[in-house]
């Protein structure tokens, strides 16, 4: 039994594998998706207790995405945590008037991630940022 | 005409019924002409244009005629001149505009692709430091913090090269919140700690009382803030002091850094704000991105503010800034009029903590409220007396008189005893509160809604939201 299973999508193959590594050393169960429309494939097929999203991908991108988790009846209760990065200013906020459930700041900080992950999967709908 | 300006100088035809005439002339000679002056423009013997006087008669011009109209013509040369220079600026500013919106452009892409490996960089070296991948030796640790220190330092640079290539672009906007200055210079301060006690450097804060609080973009200050620290504890040598200074001075809030390092000599003194300039700093620990005085010099520019340098070789260095607060001083002059002339209501906040007065001032204000403030009590009741306020907001615990004795004279004065009073208090003495006839007893900390809906239901809605 796992704490949780994750889904993590994110199109740049060694940040996605970054997460893997850390998710999976603190005991979660990690799913990888490379672009939104697997992203999006792959939560209905392996109900993640937690998706975390990178708001920038290839195709459809996090946003959208995301939409498409909230119109499936399957997903609809995923929370869904936005990955972004640093740079955008208001890109947090944004993220959160886009309906995502929170957001983790790129770049990702190992030693903070498991504790947001953690957060998220214990307050799915508090809609903040776990500090 | 094209004589004229070939050979540069003003010709005239005194009688074109007495020439041979070329292509122009018959055409002019065609129309009835008779006698014509050509004065070329000249400018550095470059002709820009001609001015032709024609005439019906035939006869030569007057000599002031052709002086006056050359006097002319050389002034219309410049004009011309000057306007297709103008033109040309323009256009060469447009296209500068361009190409510095496109460098922005490149800059912010650039750093947001860089980022994404050093990302993995950063994050995979924490990952073995983090030993998840099993045991290291001392050296192999060592040059895993050497490849993440290296990683965080050049994700430093990225970071600050994007925030000046948005500051170049016009695109960086800062936040207009209150914060608490002493809070954000403690917070920079807890940041260098650890560096500073591994070169025994003492740190020392000094912030005055009336610090107070800052309408601003607090991410922005503290970025300021703790650029000078770093660079203060950098160049400081073992066993140095560092410290942080801050006042209110004049309508502005001025922070100094201060360190025992090396100095900047003079000639170097506006060197180290261009970028990366670091000026003979002697030691350098560590390396800094280059980038930083220039930012923050940027920074607090946008901030309305101003960022120097005192320092002289061989005994430290000063750097100081200021940004400009909201003149509370103004805000009781504005609201210093009677009662009747008032388009918004008008609230006596009585209270002496600084942090407090500006906490209430933004509250109250915010829901359209003008304040006046007293800091002491007996200060408070006279301030209610000249100004017959819609309502006080009163402090309990406050010098000379306290908020019971403020109480006890509104209420003993006819002219103020009708006065709402709303109490805001530390202390939890609702009983006596309402038996002093207040009209409503709040205990700090105190909420912009608590506040606004007490005035409320005494009787003194919000006025008109700003």
């Amino acid at each position: 039994m796992t704490p949780g299973r994750v889904l993590v999508v994110e199109d740049n193959d060694r940040n996605r594998k970054l997460v893997r590594t850390v998710l999976e050393h603190a005991g979660y169960e990690v799913v990888e998706a490379a672009t939104g429309e697997q992203g999006v494939t792959c939560a209905a097929q392996v109900d993640p207790d937690l998706v975390l999203m990178d708001r920038q991908l290839p195709g459809i991108d996090g946003h959208d995405a995301l939409s498409l988790l909230r119109d499936a009846v399957a997903t609809r209760q995923v929370p869904v945590v936005a990955v972004t990065a640093f740079a955008m200013k208001g890109d947090e906020t944004q993220a959160l008037d886009e309906g995502f459930d929170g957001y983790i700041r790129k770049p990702i900080s190992i030693r903070s991630l498991v504790d947001q992950v953690r957060g998220f999967l214990e307050a799915p709908a508090a809609g903040r940022e776990t500090p | 005409m094209g004589r004229a300006a070939e050979e540069a100088r003003t010709l005239q035809v005194t009688n074109l019924n007495a020439v041979s005439l070329d292509v122009h002339l018959t055409v002019l000679h065609d129309f009835g002409w008779r006698s014509v002056l050509v004065v070329p423009l000249l400018r550095q013997a470059r002709v820009v244009g001609a001015l032709v006087v024609r005439r019906r008669s035939t006869g030569g011009f007057e000599p002031q005629v052709c002086e006056l109209l050359e006097t002319f013509a050389s002034q219309s040369a410049l004009a011309i001149l000057n306007a297709r220079l103008f033109g040309e600026l323009g256009t060469r500013r447009a296209e500068l505009e361009v190409v510095s919106q496109h460098k922005s452009d490149f800059l912010a892409s650039m750093s947001h692709e860089l980022r994404t490996p050093l990302n993995a960089v950063i994050g995979f070296s924490e990952v073995l430091l983090e030993r998840m991948a099993g045991e290291l030796n001392d050296q192999q640790d060592e040059y895993l913090r050497d490849i993440h220190d290296a990683g965080r330092h050049l994700l430093e640079l990225l970071n600050e090269i994007l925030d000046l290539s948005k500051i170049e672009a016009g695109q960086m906007e800062l936040d207009h919140e209150p914060f608490v200055v002493d809070e954000v210079l403690r917070g920079g301060i807890a940041l260098v700690r650890e560096r500073a006690a591994r070169h025994d450097i003492r740190l020392e804060l000094s912030v005055a009382a009336d610090a107070g609080l800052l309408l601003g973009d607090e991410l922005r200050f503290r970025q300021v803030v703790l650029n000078l620290l770093s660079n203060a504890v950098k160049f400081t040598p073992d066993g140095g002091l560092v410290t942080v200074e801050a006042r209110r001075k004049q309508g502005q809030l001025q922070v100094s850094v201060t360190d025992t390092g090396p100095g900047i000599a003079a000639d170097d003194q506006e060197r180290i704000f261009e970028s990366f300039q670091q000026g003979g700093r002697g030691i350098r620990r560590e390396e800094g991105t280059g980038l930083g005085l220039t930012l923050c010099r940027r920074l607090v520019a946008l901030m309305g503010g101003d960022l120097w340098l005192e320092s002289e070789a061989g005994r430290g260095s000063r750097f100081s800034f200021r940004v400009p607060t909201y003149d509370e001083a103004a805000e009781v002059v504005r609201a210093a009029q009677p009662a009747g002339d008032r388009a918004q209501p008008l609230v006596a906040l009585v209270e002496d903590d600084p942090l407090a007065v500006d906490l209430l001032t933004l509250h109250l204000e915010g829901s359209g409220f003008e304040v006046a403030c007293a800091r002491e009590g007996a200060a408070g009741v006279e301030l209610v007396q000249r100004l017959s306020p819609d309502a006080v907001v009163l402090d309990i615990r406050l010098p000379g008189l306290d908020g019971w004795e403020v109480m006890s004279r509104l209420a003993a004065d006819p002219a103020t005893s009708a006065t709402p009073v709303v109490v805001v208090s530390v202390v939890d003495e609702r009983h006596r509160g309402f038996a002093a006839g207040a009209a409503a007893y709040l205990v700090k900390p105190v909420s912009r809604d608590d506040l606004i809906g007490a005035l409320e239901h005494a009787g003194v809605p919000a006025g008109v939201s700003r």
